[in-house]
């Protein structure tokens, strides 16, 4: 149990929707969520497939501990083939929406082809309806949950949707869910987009139960009482991520201005004392701190905007407390474009969620057309008359809404650094590996970090492996690969759960895991172990990375851009470094037993029943 | 001494472990929809308020049952459903006030907070103490403290 | 000997009392280690801290052998966490 046994599976093309059982034998071998999810994704779609054409595939996946008592279990997994990237997209997500739809009864929401007019899918326990969307087509990801809801006449119904970024394809839009938690990342809102589905709503009441009901509420406590004794738990719930950024700031691993700094001199302006402080005329930025379901950390922030400020003042809806900073929201519209305005940040994180697109992808979009506007390739010809120097926190709040809702040079920031440094004939520039950009760690100071970016499956993401601890102690490319590898098998089992990675950093250890897992989905011929989630993790890695070479990728993509790999950090930890990358390559492939250009051998994929 | 579930809105961030304990409690699974606590959350998340029974001393809901399936536990002070005589009828659910008294489609019994039998899960689950389990005559009492330090703040700051 | 330590995060509660912000002056043992500092304060000598002395990270095996000298400025903050 914890396993609800059903797939629904909706062919937006024809318009039916059928509830399958499922495939318990691929959930023993890949868990859950990014896991199973990666497993239906490979099993039901041609990794060649174009990504916003209708034979893409967009899967919704929960994990076997989602919707349980377990901490942070309102996880769940949006995957298809990314527009951004062309390889597999696995983005998460908290808030209650995932839970939600195991509550109706459902483990995977599997959809495919594509509608012929707008619609969004609405889901009450084994109710399933395709309904047209001409109502909330067009419009934000905030008035279309309003809209549902309203129309249901049912304030507990849980949305899903894609904001006009996801309509307009812009290639980094995300799946918005419960207004402002996101499955953010490598354009998954473009693919729902692209299909013609706004939205998925849902309501759940059928229950979860575990198979061993004593054996796992046992494990939730043990999982409860260390999370709340916990340091780095207390330190998420008090001051949220953003902690984070005074750390890397004096370690010199802040990407600042397209990479070409790698400490930022404003971080005071944007960082978590900067939050909390009460201004003068008495604003705070800080309002409270939100949870996702089940989750005994509540890392969310709410924060509001200066009613005084530039932004907002002919903004009157605007005035509302919303979704604040994050780590990376602050790094990817502060240090990464150069601005120093918290309530600039603030105001572009509220268009990410409101329109619906990722605010990594949008800052490291936003800092290369800067440079471009630096070096006088592009003008304010270009970018509709605003002024595009780094710094500019105008440029920032106008061009996040002209990205979200894809008018005037939104719609080649939309298009991603990738594409939008080609287009301007300097791909140099696009600091980003398989089209996606980075996250606010630079490689020259974190080296271990620059692998984990070169080798992840869905392009730059600071989220699939973990090397903190090794980067701290040696700032070069020895004994990387293997903490690399290790952590990205880990990490790979954790999704796979249903839970945030952020419980590792709250204080549960992966016994804790097996723990749950067992008095979850255990049974006498099934039990979990340490060796059994690393395996699990082993599996899915690879899986995705078949994936990748079914869709054409190579090794050659596993690389980080030249500024990383030959312009030395200009300060902090890293000064004088650049990353080590090709030190670190060849150990990593033959410690993942690939072959020496970085393709999956028929003995690995024999060993992991692939 | 009867105690009482104090909610201290302000301490809630609405993960929703209230809602799943209750329901387990009661239920065998994981369900927010069979809760009987529920956690409101307003205006993007800014505000979010637990609520549930509060168990009336003249609880509108047992005067106005036709079958007596409504009485008062001596032991713990709570309002108790005796599902060998509720019938289903949901007249409590008209009758009473706020909207905590609720009937089960499930089971076509109404459902209320019996305060567990004297040891409520919600309370004992919250991690941020914003439902807690104390003396049923001081209900207030956190709030009356907070503003007796507010009020000697000001009048320190005249003297 | 003294010298200016920098915290972040919650480790602003291991500062002083009457700290204002995040910064203060520590009168030090000579030589003192960064761990010896941390002890002092009644902070954890958890590895996966991050210290960084003169802008510069000691690494975590270093910790207890790394000797300030008068006047270094020491950052002192908590494990780094995948945000």
């Amino acid at each position: 149990m914890s396993w609800q046994g059903k797939v629904l599976r909706v062919n937006l093309t024809k318009g039916t929707a059928e509830a399958e059982p499922l495939n318990m034998e691929w959930a023993e071998a890949y868990m859950g969520e990014r896991g199973l999810g990666s497993k239906y994704l490979w099993e039901n779609m041609d990794p060649q497939t174009d990504p916003l054409g209708p034979d893409n595939v967009l899967i919704f996946a929960t994990g076997p501990l989602t919707s349980t008592m377990a901490p942070t279990s309102g996880r769940y997994a949006v995957l298809c083939k990314s527009p951004l990237t062309g390889a597999i997209a696995c983005s998460n997500s908290g808030g209650k929406f995932g839970a939600e739809l195991k509550f109706a009864g459902y483990d995977l929401l599997l959809l495919e082809g594509k509608s012929d007019k707008p619609v969004y899918l609405n889901i009450v326990d084994d109710t399933v309806e395709i309904l047209p969307a001409d109502d909330i087509w067009g419009t934000t990801v905030w008035h279309t949950e309003e809209w549902i809801k309203k129309t249901h006449n049912d304030p507990l119904i849980r949305v899903a949707s894609c904001g006009e970024a996801g309509e307009n394809l812009c290639r980094y839009a995300a799946v918005v869910n419960d207004l402002h938690r996101a499955a953010g990342r490598s354009g998954v809102g473009a693919v729902m987009g692209s299909k013609n589905l706004k939205a998925v709503s849902v309501r759940g009441t059928k229950g979860v139960t575990a198979a061993d009901p004593a054996k796992f509420m046992a494990a939730v406590k043990a999982s409860h009482d260390v999370m709340a004794v916990n340091e780095g738990r207390q330190e998420l719930t008090e001051l949220g991520t953003n902690s984070m950024i005074d750390m890397m700031q004096e370690f010199g691993g802040l990407p600042t201005r397209n990479f070409k700094e790698v400490q930022f001199e404003g971080v005071d302006k944007i960082n978590t004392a900067a939050m909390f402080e009460v201004k003068e005329n008495g604003h705070r930025n800080m309002v409270t701190n939100k949870a996702c379901f089940g989750c005994t950390i509540a890392c969310g922030r709410i924060a509001h905007i200066d009613e005084n400020h530039f932004s907002i003042v002919n903004k009157p809806e605007y005035k509302l407390a919303s979704g604040g900073l994050e780590y990376e929201t602050a790094y990817a519209f502060g240090p990464l474009v150069g601005v120093s305005d918290i309530d600039a940040l603030t105001y572009a994180g509220y268009m990410t969620n409101e329109h619906g697109y990722d605010p990594i992808s949008f800052g490291g979009t936003l800092a290369a057309a800067m440079e471009l506007f630096e070096m006088g390739v592009i003008t304010k010809e270009d970018t509709d008359g605003i002024d595009l120097s780094f710094g500019n926190p105008e440029a920032l709040t106008v061009m996040s809404e002209k990205t979200g809702k894809g008018e005037g040079f939104g719609k080649i920031l939309a298009m991603g650094s990738k594409l939008m440094c080609e287009k301007y004939g300097h791909p140099e520039l696009a600091m980003h590996v398989k089209g996606q950009e980075f996250a606010g760690y630079d490689s020259r100071a974190l080296q271990g970090m620059g692998l984990g970016y070169a080798t992840s499956n869905r392009g730059a993401c600071h989220l699939k492996h973990s090397t903190f601890g090794e980067d701290m102690e040696d700032v070069s490319g020895n004994g990387k690969a293997e903490p690399c590898k290790t952590s990205q098998d880990h990490v790979a089992a954790i999704d796979s759960t249903g839970l945030c990675l952020f419980v590792g950093d709250a204080g549960m250890e992966i016994s804790h895991f097996v723990d749950l897992l067992n008095g979850a989905i255990g049974s006498d011929g099934s039990q979990w172990s340490e060796e059994r989630m690393m395996e699990t993790g082993e599996r899915v890695w690879n899986l995705e990375r078949r994936f990748n070479m079914s869709a054409g990728l190579t090794g050659a993509d596993d690389t980080l851009p030249k500024r990383l790999l030959e312009t030395p950090a200009p300060s902090g930890t890293g000064k004088g470094k650049v990353n080590e990358l090709s030190k670190m390559l060849p150990e990593y492939y033959k410690l993942r037993g690939w072959t020496e250009d970085g393709q999956l051998t028929n003995e690995l994929i024999d060993r992991l029943g692939l | 001494m009867h105690k009482s579930l104090i909610i201290d809105a302000e301490k809630c961030t609405s993960c929703l472990q209230c809602e799943m304990a209750c329901s387990y409690e009661h239920t065998g699974a994981f369900n927010p929809a069979r809760s009987r606590i529920k956690v409101f959350e307003l205006e993007h998340g800014k505000r979010s308020i637990p609520y549930t029974c509060t168990q009336c001393a003249e609880a509108w809901c047992q005067k106005a049952c036709p079958t007596n399936a409504l009485s008062r536990n001596a032991d713990t002070g709570a309002v108790e459903v005796a599902n060998s005589k509720c019938v289903g009828c949901k007249v409590c659910t008209i009758a009473c006030p706020f909207g905590t008294i609720n009937f089960d489609q499930n089971i076509g019994k109404v459902v209320k907070c019996n305060l567990c039998s004297g040891d409520p899960k919600c309370a004992e689950v919250c991690p941020t103490d914003a439902i807690t389990f104390g003396d049923a005559n001081w209900t207030g009492l956190n709030k009356m403290r907070a503003t007796a330090i507010d009020t000697d703040a000001g009048s320190q700051a005249s003297a | 000997m003294k010298i200016t330590l920098k915290t972040a995060g919650l480790f602003s509660r291991y500062l002083p009392e009457g700290t204002k912000g995040n910064l203060a002056e520590l009168e030090v043992k000579d030589g003192a280690t960064p761990v010896d500092v941390a002890r002092q304060i009644g902070a954890p000598t958890d590895t996966k801290c991050l210290i960084v002395v003169n802008g510069t990270a000691v690494p975590p095996s270093q910790h207890d052998i790394f000797t300030l000298n008068d006047g270094d400025a020491m950052s002192f903050m908590p494990p780094l966490k995948g945000g």
